[in-house]
């Protein structure tokens, strides 16, 4: 879609939820190199250069990857899993941004290496914080290793 | 010739006669006592040889006097070195005497022959002296010892003190020539005397020595053969000591036998200066006598062996005599005499000492036999004895009978049992004992007997009577034993009263008949089948009121076997195959169907009084019922246990679908609302400026109700986690919790004036996260229903429990004594209400005037039930409401708890 490399990808499958992260990213600036996936099989094309990705190029991380949990055709968990266990992708880091605040899915994501979870707040303006807050990490002050 | 000149010549015959004897016991020892005997006489020989020889050949030269006379003045020192042997001699005495010759040389080299008168009278005053030294000596000797060395000492001292007399009468003769006359015949007489003494002192023929050996040895018997009888061999052992001394020239003497656990001589018994100690002896001079069997001498401490030498030093003894104990059988030991000089006669002292120790070695012998005897005699009699008191103490009477039929032996119990008194019953033909119909066959059967005896045991099955005195008859027991004596074959009889015996037998059989009977009821009647059969399995008896379930009559079986009964021989038939076990001895039980019923069988092993399997014994119950009841059981439990996993399956299923549940709406209830109120949000910053102002308010109606709508969400998750999560106690200290509580809510109550009093709150069990969402849920609730008071109190603290939803029991203390509370003044509510107060939604007050979702006292409650506890409250309408909660420890359970 572009060809400067994404900063930031998002998987969401809630067009509402999409909006209002996109919202959120850009009315503070941050939503310059987004690029949004709606569920968990394209996450891991995207992420992994094939199906509609084929060619990407893999050294062209993102940033920061911004999970949902409950996605449509492969799962969140299962997401997280394949970059976490990939050397290829295992460094970059993943936000988990759920609705769930169950424990179980808290304690798995750390488990499989998750760097952050956030629950997404029902208010806006807490959310807004939210997603402005790991955007402004992730993206200005957090030092991603070199390949 | 006159009898004086026969005199001289028989006086010198004597002298040169001893003097060849003591030559040849020179030769035959070669030691010093023999060589001083010679020494001393050789040199009165030679006196006399030189006189007869210048006699016969005339020769009258001049230097035979002086020759003879200083030979004849050395005639006292010899004497003396001799005296040494049997009596100590001071060294001034030996001086004297060496003076005394060396003088007498000198005044012959001094004066011509014949002497002036006073030196004449010297040397008699020499001489005397000296020979009466030595006759004293001699005759001390004498007086001290016994036996042969004492006769031969006085004969030494009579004669040392007839050659004093001979040489004080020729002294005297020559002093004075008047007294010449009648002295002169008498100096033969006492030379001879002299001669003679000396002698039968120094070499006694052998015929004396024997003599006084013999009296020596009679006495010693005579002592010896006093203990012989029953004495110790100690006693003999003293007496051979005591002996060995008296006879011999030793001064202690020892006694030593030998031990053949140790292998050496170990001294019993001692005379004389033994000081009673000295322990064994295994190598020297007294071991060879012991080894060798032979006597043996030590004439010098230098011949000593090394325990010779330590003995010896213990009684400072310069030689020795070991003498063995032996007789040609036996060897006992070695007898020890111990001598402070090399002894002077000697063999005759060996002589006596064998002797000596050969008859103690036979007493020893003697004295051992008898004691052998003496105790097999006393083993005899004891055994006989015991004998005697077995038969008399045995508690059945016994009587003994010859081959001619005539008692023997009678015990007292067998006097007491016939009546008779032994000296009646001894000697009499043993039929007196029988009842007269029975005497005749009796005489028969007893030839037949001691024709061929044998043991015959009591209870032989024969009916057997005994007669009284008195006539009466009895019922007894006889066992017959023979045993061949030197008077022939005796048989012992055993007699055993039974009568006693019999008669209980009879009660005994008297009351079976009545017993049989009982048992034959309880057999009618027993509900059972029971049954015997032989060894090739057909029924001999089938009894019991079970029978009639089988439509059988008692005994109807006999006769007919198992097989027949029914109907096969397959040997893998359950009864066949039990009752074929029990056959060998085997019990076994099954279960049968047979004839519509079930019945449990036992089969055991059936045996007769010698315990030998003679068949079989069979007991069947019928258990039809009980197996019904059983087989109901067994359905009800399978259907229950299926209506339980069932149950299980269902409930599990629904908590699945409520996880399920929870998780969707965790994530799919609230994203709507997120849209709602952001989208809301974006519409008022974006456009809001543009909108009417009522159009704003809506907005913003929504924007809180989806914020309402969240926090009920999130509530309800919490209160359905609640049931989910597990209990995690451990203890807490609750005041720390309501700290931290306070601490969260603190921005809920912002410029309220609260004042808040926390009471004692002991340290419980609990789950700290749980239980710190109970106080954050009621402090939460006071401080909002405190709102409108100035100021808010709100006092959390605790109670030891008065109340309780149960009464204690007296058997299981109280589990938690401690009530919590949170009591505020705020607001209040109806108590009408309080049913409802911890519902889920349940609200009391207007939702615009105290906002919330009514689950924060669900969550309470849940928790404290979760816990075990109870939680009720206490208000009133403006007056405030108090919260109490108890935490029951161990009463609650996660799962119970939901």
């Amino acid at each position: 879609m572009t060809e400067q490399p994404v900063e930031i990808l998002l998987v969401e499958d809630n067009p509402n939820d999409v909006e209002l992260t996109l919202h959120a990213l850009k009315k503070h600036n941050l939503a310059n190199r987004i690029h949004v996936v709606r569920d968990g099989a394209e996450a891991l094309d995207f992420i992994f250069g094939s199906g509609a990705y084929a060619g990407r190029r893999l050294e062209d991380r993102p940033k920061v990857i911004l999970l949902d949990l409950k996605l449509p055709l492969v799962d969140g968990l299962e997401v997280l899993e394949r970059i976490k266990s990939d050397p290829r992708t295992r460094t970059t880091p993943v936000v988990v941004l759920t609705s769930s605040r169950e424990e179980p899915d808290i304690a798995r994501s750390y488990e499989l290496g998750a760097n952050s979870y956030i629950v997404k707040p029902v208010d806006f303006q807490q959310f807004t914080e939210a997603v402005r807050n790991l955007g402004l990490y992730w993206l200005l002050l957090n030092q991603p290793p070199s390949l | 010739m006159t009898i004086n000149d026969f005199l001289m010549l028989v006086t010198r015959g004597t002298y040169l006669l001893i003097a060849v004897m003591a030559l040849v016991e020179l030769l035959r020892h070669r030691d010093k006592a023999q060589l001083d005997i010679a020494l001393m006489f050789s040199v009165l020989a030679s006196i006399i040889l030189i006189q007869e020889i210048a006699q016969v050949t005339g020769l009258q030269a001049g230097w035979v006097r002086p020759i003879t006379s200083a030979l004849l003045l050395a005639q006292p020192y010899l004497l003396l070195r001799l005296v040494q042997y049997f009596h100590p001699v001071a060294r001034m005495v030996r001086g004297v005497a060496l003076l005394g010759m060396v003088i007498s040389w000198g005044m012959l080299l001094l004066f011509p022959i014949p002497f002036p008168t006073s030196a004449t009278a010297l040397i008699v005053l020499y001489f005397v002296c000296i020979e009466g030294y030595a006759t004293f000596a001699a005759a001390r000797g004498a007086l001290t010892s016994e036996g042969i060395r004492h006769w031969r000492l006085w004969l030494i001292a009579a004669a040392s003190g007839l050659i004093a007399v001979t040489i004080l009468i020729a002294g005297l003769a020559a002093l004075f020539p008047a007294a010449a006359a009648w002295a002169t015949p008498l100096t033969p007489l006492t030379a001879l005397l002299s001669g003679l003494s000396y002698y039968l002192g120094f070499t006694p023929p052998h015929w004396l020595r024997r003599a006084w050996q013999r009296s020596e040895l009679y006495r010693f018997l005579r002592q010896v053969s006093g203990y012989q009888a029953g004495g110790q061999t100690t006693d003999v052992l003293i007496q051979l000591c005591r002996a060995a001394i008296r006879v011999s020239a030793g001064f202690t003497a020892l006694a030593a036998l030998w031990d053949e656990a140790t292998q050496q001589l170990v001294i019993r018994e001692s005379a004389g200066q033994w000081p009673g100690d000295g322990g064994s002896i295994r190598e020297g001079r007294i071991m060879d006598a012991w080894r060798e069997r032979r006597p043996q001498v030590a004439r010098t401490p230098a011949t000593f062996g090394p325990d010779d030498a330590r003995l010896a030093a213990i009684i400072n003894a310069n030689a020795l005599f070991a003498v063995p104990i032996a007789t040609v059988e036996r060897a006992w030991g070695v007898a020890v005499v111990f001598l402070r000089h090399t002894p002077l006669f000697e063999s005759d002292d060996l002589d006596i000492l064998t002797v000596l120790a050969e008859e103690t070695a036979l007493a020893l012998s003697y004295s051992a036999v008898l004691a052998e005897q003496r105790s097999l005699i006393e083993q005899l009699r004891k055994s006989e004895s015991r004998f005697r008191g077995l038969i008399e103490a045995a508690p059945d009477a016994i009587v003994g009978v010859n081959q001619d039929g005539r008692i023997t032996l009678v015990n007292a119990q067998a006097e007491a049992l016939f009546g008779y008194p032994r000296q009646e019953l001894l000697g009499e033909t043993v039929e007196v004992l029988i009842p007269e119909r029975f005497r005749e066959t009796h005489v028969k059967y007893r030839a037949g007997y001691f024709a061929d005896p044998h043991a015959r045991p009591m209870g032989s099955g024969l009916d057997l009577y005994g007669r009284r005195k008195d006539g009466s008859a009895f019922p007894v027991e006889i066992s017959l034993s023979p045993v061949e004596t030197e008077e022939g074959l005796i048989v012992t009889a055993i007699v055993r009263d039974i009568s006693e015996r019999k008669r209980l037998e009879e009660a005994l059989q008297e009351a079976l008949h009545g017993k049989e009977a009982h048992l034959r009821l309880i057999i009618d009647q027993i509900p059972a089948v029971l049954w015997s059969t032989d060894d090739r399995l057909r029924f001999t008896s089938s009894l019991g009121a079970g029978l009639a379930r089988l439509n059988l009559q008692p005994n109807q079986v006999v006769g007919i076997s198992l097989f027949e009964y029914f109907g096969t021989s397959d040997p893998e038939f359950m009864p066949i195959a039990a009752h074929r076990q029990a056959l060998e001895g085997i019990p076994s039980h099954y279960e049968l169907e047979w004839q519509g019923r079930i019945f449990q069988c036992h089969i055991e092993p059936f045996r007769n009084a010698d315990k030998a399997i003679v068949g079989t014994l069979g007991l069947a119950l019928d258990i039809t019922e009980r197996k019904q009841a059983e087989e109901e059981i067994r359905r009800l439990n399978a259907a229950l246990e299926q209506r339980v996993s069932e149950r299980t399956a269902q409930l599990e299923a629904a908590n699945k679908e409520l996880e399920a549940f929870s998780y969707s709406v965790s994530h799919d209830l609230r994203a709507p609302l997120r849209a709602m109120d952001g989208f809301s949000r974006i519409l008022l910053e974006e456009i809001g400026p543009q909108l009417p102002e009522e159009a704003r308010r809506y907005l913003q109606i929504v924007r809180s109700n989806a914020q309402q709508m969240g926090q009920l969400v999130d509530d309800l998750l919490t209160f359905s986690r609640l049931s989910r999560q597990p209990l995690k106690k451990q203890p807490v200290a609750p005041a720390d919790l309501v700290r931290q509580a306070l601490e969260e809510l603190r921005a809920d109550h912002d410029g309220q004036r609260v004042k808040i009093i926390v009471g004692d709150l002991p340290i419980c069990q609990a789950d700290p996260t749980l239980l710190k969402q109970v106080f954050v849920n009621l402090l939460s609730n006071a401080l909002k229903f405190t709102r409108k008071r100035n100021p808010a109190v709100i006092e959390i603290g605790c109670t030891p429990r008065t109340e309780g939803r149960e009464t204690p029991s007296s058997l299981s203390p109280p589990r938690s004594a401690v009530t919590y509370y949170v009591k505020d003044n705020g607001v209040g509510f109806d108590m009408r209400y309080a049913h409802k107060l911890f519902g889920v939604f349940q609200r009391l007050h207007r939702a615009e005037e105290y906002e919330g979702t009514g689950v924060g006292l669900a969550i309470v409650q849940r928790i404290i039930h979760r816990h075990g506890g109870r939680v009720w409250a206490e208000a009133e309408v403006d007056k405030g409401a108090t919260f109490y909660f108890t935490l029951e420890e161990g009463a609650s359970d996660d799962r119970t708890a939901g």
